[in-house]
């Protein structure tokens, strides 16, 4: 059985889950409406009470909204930052905070890390298991931008080749991110530091000249001003890596003793095992830690799952909460129509008739609800996506899908056996009484 | 003219209110197939509770209500509403239409939840009634009719259904002394046609000289029977 599910297709088998939650509203609905023909009655009502109707129909709207766009957008932020660290493959840098050391390397997050020396650096990249290596040299920031100081193969790895202008070829030289305001042949000005604590003075005799620019890349490096790690150095009035009679070389190798220090090093084997068998080799020595980001982030995944769960459930709460305060507000609407109610049934209406009348305008109201819920979400995920996204940098992709969908189907159903109660209990109504008013 | 509606027997009817308070009491009440009765009292008399025990509305603490061979008062709950469906047919005081509909669904409401076979002849019962009733291709919201039209309508309900029981409760209070007396003639004609039995309660003199029999309820006794 088990082994026919998983053998199903994404779509049916989310098709399947959808109609399962379909299920008791179908049954109900089925069961009840079964020959009875309550509509023209249902829609006069509708249209006879519909400012509370209309009332009710936005609350339950903006409850289911919120809702599925919550969940369709933390759905969104995890691939959206999974994204993100997609061409990390390895760090390396000293010995600390592995989070620390992600959040500063794959979303450029300011951070304060030790650097790794010339020996470890050569050491690490001089690997046999080593099929790329670049230095991540970070902490300053251009026109507010932050500034990393790498080597030309980590611009080609970063970008795919993808680049407007060219890459640098010169000290001084500078590619930036899609999302940077900076235009090829902009001076940038560089400062120590990021934000609110860069130091606009400690690096005002350099200039950067932008020769290219990246085409996006649904990340932070969106933001990044990219400059060879030499030129970081220069600034810092640093040695370049390189000896003085070619000190005009950018990129490796590097002289190990003229060698500055970088956070971090990007690293990739021949093969996933090789990869595998860096981290083995670079992870928890007195110089070096290693780690995969994908793997970090899967734990910051599964603590902050823990808060999902519960954001989830409170979120759950106030939709049972909003259902229930509708459906008091609805047992209060059908005292308007217990006279109604009464007549039909004096007339010789089966009691199964104004259930089905009670339990369908109510079914009615949930739906429409749940309906425009939907359509709130797809404009409230959208918003959130290009919020967060814009000041988080990440491209945060949020579509709603079947599964969405089902929330909301869900809603519906279960609110339907819950309209039960009040249906049911104008079965039980004294008739004489409800003619009498 | 059809076949006549049944007749109506009545034995050692007791209704009780809250508290047990004797409501009605009826020892003896019989009413010949495709007859008519008319009741009277004063208000608060029991002549409503009468119609409503009648009609299976209320549930006798004893005695038994048959309408030929049919003991309403043997029945459950959705026995009786069966019946009333298929065989009675009902005037309220007040009308009681459904002000959310128009005239012509509010005499066809019996469609909503008649068999799937029944519902074009409901309605198309309906709108002959109402075609007779005068109130032809009207379909304007019930708060817009006058108390006439809307009596008039109660009447189609009542009837549209097939119905060869009509109870009809003060089916002319509230209406001037011409449209009163063109809505009895209108209720005689379409019972006579239909051979159907009719009780009206009613303090209306010229409606209730115009029946077979009528008797007078004071005090949820029946005191008068002529």
């Amino acid at each position: 059985m088990v082994d026919l599910w998983d053998g199903l297709p994404v779509l049916a088998q989310d098709g399947l889950v959808a109609l399962a939650w379909a299920l008791p509203l179908l049954v109900v609905g089925a069961l009840l409406l079964r020959g009875l023909a309550p509509w023209p009655l249902v829609r006069a009502l509708l249209a006879r009470f519909r400012v509370p109707v209309a009332l009710f129909v936005l609350l339950i709207a903006v409850s289911v909204g919120t809702g599925i766009s919550l969940v369709a957008f933390e759905r969104g932020l995890r691939a959206g930052t999974a994204r993100a660290a997609d061409r990390f493959d390895l760090i390396v840098a000293a010995p600390g905070s592995d989070i620390t050391a992600l959040m500063a390397t794959v979303f450029l997050q300011p951070s304060d890390m030790p650097l790794l020396d010339g020996a470890t650096y050569a050491e690490v990249t001089g690997h046999p298991a080593v099929a790329f290596a670049a230095p991540l040299a970070f902490g300053d920031s251009a026109d507010g931008a932050p500034v990393v100081g790498t080597t030309a193969n980590f611009l080609d790895h970063l970008s795919a080749g993808a680049i407007e202008g060219r890459a640098w070829t010169a000290h001084g030289e500078a590619v930036v991110g899609a999302g940077t305001p900076f235009a090829i042949g902009d001076a940038l000005h560089p400062a120590h530091g990021i934000g609110d604590f860069a130091d606009a003075e400690a690096h005002e005799s350099h200039e950067y000249r932008v020769v290219g620019r990246m085409a996006p890349t649904g990340s932070p490096w969106d933001g990044a001003v990219l400059l060879p790690i030499e030129t970081v150095w220069e600034a810092h009035d640093l040695p370049t890596g390189h000896a003085p009679e070619r000190a005009e070389q950018i990129g490796p190798p590097f002289d190990a003793a003229l060698f500055p220090g970088t956070p971090a090093i990007l690293l990739r084997g021949h093969t996933l095992a090789d990869t595998y068998g860096l981290r083995a080799a670079f992870q928890g020595t007195e110089e070096t830690m290693a780690f995969f980001p994908g793997t970090v982030l899967s734990r910051l995944y599964n603590v902050l799952g823990d808060m999902r769960q519960i954001v989830s459930a409170l979120t759950l709460v106030t939709q049972v909460l909003v259902a229930a305060a509708v459906l008091t507000g609805f047992a209060l609407l059908t005292r308007l129509i217990r006279r109604q109610m009464a007549v039909l049934r004096a007339l010789g209406a089966p009691a199964r008739f104004v259930v089905a009348v009670v339990w369908s305008l109510a079914v009615t109201l949930m739906a429409s609800g749940a309906v425009l819920g939907v359509a709130l979400a797809v404009g409230l995920v959208a918003v959130l996506a290009s919020v967060v996204g814009a000041r988080a940098g990440l491209a945060i992709d949020v579509s709603l899908g079947l599964p969405d969908v089902t929330l909301a189907l869900a809603f519906v159903s279960l609110a339907s056996l819950i309209a039960l109660l009040p249906a049911l209990s104008m079965r039980r109504q004294d008739i004489v009484a409800g003619l009498r008013g | 003219m059809g076949a006549s509606g049944p007749g109506l027997r009545v034995e050692d009817l007791i209704v009780r209110g809250d508290r047990g308070r004797e409501l009605l009491s009826v020892p003896r009440l019989d009413l010949t197939p495709g007859g008519s009765l008319g009741i009277s009292g004063p208000s608060g008399s029991g002549k409503s509770t009468f119609l409503f025990a009648v009609a299976g509305l209320l549930k006798a603490a004893s005695g038994t209500v048959a309408w030929g061979d049919a003991a309403i008062t043997a029945m459950g709950e959705a026995r009786r509403a069966a019946f009333r469906a298929e065989r009675i047919g009902i005037v309220f005081q007040d009308f009681l239409l459904f002000d959310e509909l128009g005239a012509a669904d509010n005499a066809a409401i019996a469609a909503l939840y008649a068999p799937r076979g029944a519902r074009d002849g409901i309605r198309a019962r309906a709108g002959d009634l109402l075609s007779r009733l005068g109130l032809a291709d009207e379909d304007r919201p019930v708060p817009g009719l006058s108390g006439g039209e809307r009596q008039r309508v109660a009447v189609a309900r009542a009837m549209a259904g097939n119905a060869d029981i009509l109870l009809a409760d003060e089916p002319t209070a509230n209406l001037d002394r011409p449209t009163a007396t063109r809505l009895v003639d209108d209720l005689l004609v379409r019972c006579r046609e239909r051979g159907a039995s009719l009780i009206a309660v009613s303090h209306d003199e010229t409606l209730l000289a115009r029946l077979d029999r009528r008797i007078e309820i004071r005090d949820g006794k029946v005191r008068l029977d002529g």
